[in-house]
């Protein structure tokens, strides 16, 4: 474990060089305008950024796209505690007691706890990553095709806990994103499957300008119809300063949150929300003054808010260790690193042990980076809601369609991103979880790449699987995890039908 | 459109989507002596697209969880006018280029989602519809060294 931080000290100073504080800054800085931005999530965020981040190349383009990713979590602090609104779905407990005390006029106290909440949650979360990150590697190196196998069936079959309300749906969206993995030429054997005679598909379907359009335009469709109106008060930097006696009442309740969502963070499919929800409610149980909470409860701002960001670090256990994305965003930092070259999974702490922990060292930047920055930017941040889609969003559809045609110099790939948005905005409405799609798209070659070489090494044989335990392990709890949700929702007394 | 139709929709056309699948799946080999083919993965895709349409059809003609959002009309026109001015970029760039394109786009985008401009909204949007080309030009043509599409104007 010490030679842990000692790699992670190394990339710390690999970290302080200017490509790469340069791109750290900036997707900290975009993170929190797209936190703090109703309507724009990190996911929507990471995906708009990805081919203009990729271009930075190596370790710049994950600093900057990670960066946006933890850089939310801050932002959407912003608009939960001055406006009601969370500007993320990770921030909506903090819009209870948050709001609460903005109302109060105290919102400077509630933002200060934020972001003070935010950065120790983030470096608890870190101090784990470091510590876990490659102990749980080197478990995962000891897997061999058939292991990987199990363990990518497992992965997708979190399904029934990314695909929304509806699992039939979110099988069928999952099934769509494996067919859209397929397409190209077969890995294998060779010929083209499913081209429609194109031949710049030959090489596959690009998964960032999918990514983009499913979630980065068709969530801004969505979002059209809504507005944001009113005004926020604008808390003075002092007030934002820390609040020791909050700090000293808050501490206990500030590491066991951030604890419990990095944990929470590592389990694929959970995430920061369900963190949020989990820290709030043991944080009012254990209060001496439970009633308090939903009042103006400060300990109600620091628990979502330090699990939030734990849970964000989290998340990059199962990312980097085992090449499996537990969410939307890191499904598309899982499809950022494959741009850039780079298998996430175990071999990535052998092969690129220095882009590892040098990207480690860029999220401890960035934690310092956000402390500053949001006290700074808080002003600012409490005005750009109010900016208006008329204004914002032509500016947003441009530079993705810069971005988008930047990957291959064309203007049919900003087309494909264009029926990608529209896809995922009747999917949206429909019920068909965007996520699922994804992780087929991602995933799904992988599955299929791994089947087809354990049977070609099995000779056909598929009582291989059984015979590994840990692939067996895997596989039963694929079924486990498919079977349970679909037998509780049959015995389930059916919701009414809207009409 | 209902969205209910709509969704009915969407779940016939997912079991076409299955149906293709299977059909070119087979064409690709679905066993290659004791191995699976490039086909045999492809193939139980599509059966489970078919068989998941089927379902998702079903459970819409009977009103089991049916979506709750509707595709509200004025929403669905301005992002259907977003599309139809990207398609217009995507068409034009040859001829305007993508850094003139871009500024007319934003124009034309900011007149979907607020047709009716005050004067001082009018002068935000020009100015970044002269601004944002100028900021796409440094940063994709000249920093990321990306070849933009150039027009007619020869920029």
């Amino acid at each position: 474990m010490l030679d842990a931080f000692a790699l992670l000290g190394d990339g710390i100073w690999q970290a302080t060089a200017p490509d790469l504080l340069a791109a750290t800054l900036i997707g900290v800085v975009i993170g929190l305008i797209v936190g703090a931005l109703p309507g724009l999530g990190p996911t929507a965020g990471v995906a708009i950024m990805l081919p203009v981040a990729v271009s930075f190349g190596g370790t710049a383009a994950i600093a900057a796209l990670a960066g946006i990713y933890y850089g939310a979590m801050f932002g959407g602090a912003v608009t939960s505690i001055l406006l009601g609104i969370p500007g993320d779905a990770p921030s909506v407990m903090t819009v209870i007691d948050g709001h609460a005390l903005a109302k109060q006029g105290q919102a400077g106290r509630a933002l200060g706890m934020s972001v003070y909440a935010s950065f120790l949650g983030g470096a608890v979360g870190l101090v784990l990553l470091v510590a876990l990150a490659a102990p749980v590697a080197r478990a995962a190196l000891a897997f061999g095709p058939t292991e990987m196998t199990a363990l990518m069936c497992f992965a997708l079959s979190f399904v029934t806990v990314l695909g929304g309300r509806n699992l039939m749906k979110g099988f069928t969206a999952l099934l769509i994103g494996v067919w859209l993995g397929m397409i190209g030429l077969d890995p294998i054997v060779g010929p083209a499957r499913y081209t429609f005679g194109f031949i710049e598909l030959f090489q596959g379907v690009d998964f960032p300008i999918v990514a983009v359009g499913l979630f980065g335009l068709s969530e801004m469709f969505l979002s059209l119809s809504r507005s944001v109106s009113g005004r926020a008060d604008r808390p003075s930097l002092r007030s934002l300063l820390p609040n020791i006696p909050d700090l000293v009442k808050s501490r206990w309740v500030l590491l066991w949150s951030a604890v419990t969502g990095f944990f929470i963070g590592v389990l694929p499919g959970l995430g920061g929300t369900a963190a949020t929800m989990l820290t709030y409610a043991m944080a009012k149980k254990s209060s001496r003054n439970p009633s308090e909470f939903g009042t103006g409860a400060i300990q109600g701002v620091a628990a979502p808010e330090a699990a939030n960001n734990g849970a964000s670090y989290g998340a990059m256990i199962p990312l980097f260790t085992l090449g499996i994305p537990g969410s939307a965003t890191t499904a598309v930092l899982f499809g950022g690193l494959l741009m850039i070259g780079l298998q996430p999974g175990p071999r990535l702490f052998v092969d690129n042990a220095d882009f590892v922990w040098t990207v480690f060292g860029t999220f401890w930047i960035g934690n310092l980076m956000l402390v500053v920055l949001t006290s700074l930017l808080i002003p600012f941040l409490a005005r750009i809601v109010f900016i208006s889609t008329a204004v914002l969003y032509p500016i947003v559809f441009a530079l993705v369609t810069f971005g988008v045609y930047s990957i291959n110099y064309s203007m049919g790939d900003v087309t494909i991103a264009l029926i990608a948005g529209v896809v995922g905005y009747v999917m949206l409405k429909l019920d068909y979880a965007p996520v699922p799609l994804v992780l087929g798209l991602v995933l799904g070659p992988l599955v299929e790449r791994g089947m087809r070489r354990t049977l070609i090494l099995s000779e056909g044989d598929l009582s291989v699987f059984a015979e590994r335990p840990i692939a067996l392990t895997f596989l039963l709890l694929t079924v486990a995890v498919i079977a349970v949700p679909l037998i509780v929702s049959r015995f389930r007394p059916a919701a009414p039908s809207s009409l | 459109m209902a969205t209910r139709t709509i969704d009915r929709i969407f779940a016939v056309g997912t079991g076409v989507l299955g149906i293709y699948v299977v059909v070119n799946a087979l064409g690709y080999g679905y066993m290659r002596g004791a191995v699976p083919g490039a086909g045999f993965f492809p193939f139980w895709v599509g059966i489970g697209l078919v068989g998941l349409s089927i379902v998702n059809l079903v459970r819409g003609v009977r009103g089991i969880e049916v979506p709750d959002a509707t595709f509200e009309l004025a929403g669905s026109l301005k992002a259907l006018g977003i599309v139809a001015a990207t398609v217009t970029l995507i068409l034009t760039a040859p001829f305007f280029g993508l850094r003139l394109g871009s500024g007319l786009f934003i124009l034309a985008t900011a007149f979907v989602i607020r047709p009716r401009w005050t004067a001082g909204f009018a002068t935000k949007i020009v100015a970044i519809a002269i601004g944002f080309p100028i900021f796409g030009h440094f940063l994709f043509g000249v920093y990321l060294r990306v070849p933009l599409v150039e027009g007619v104007f020869g920029f």
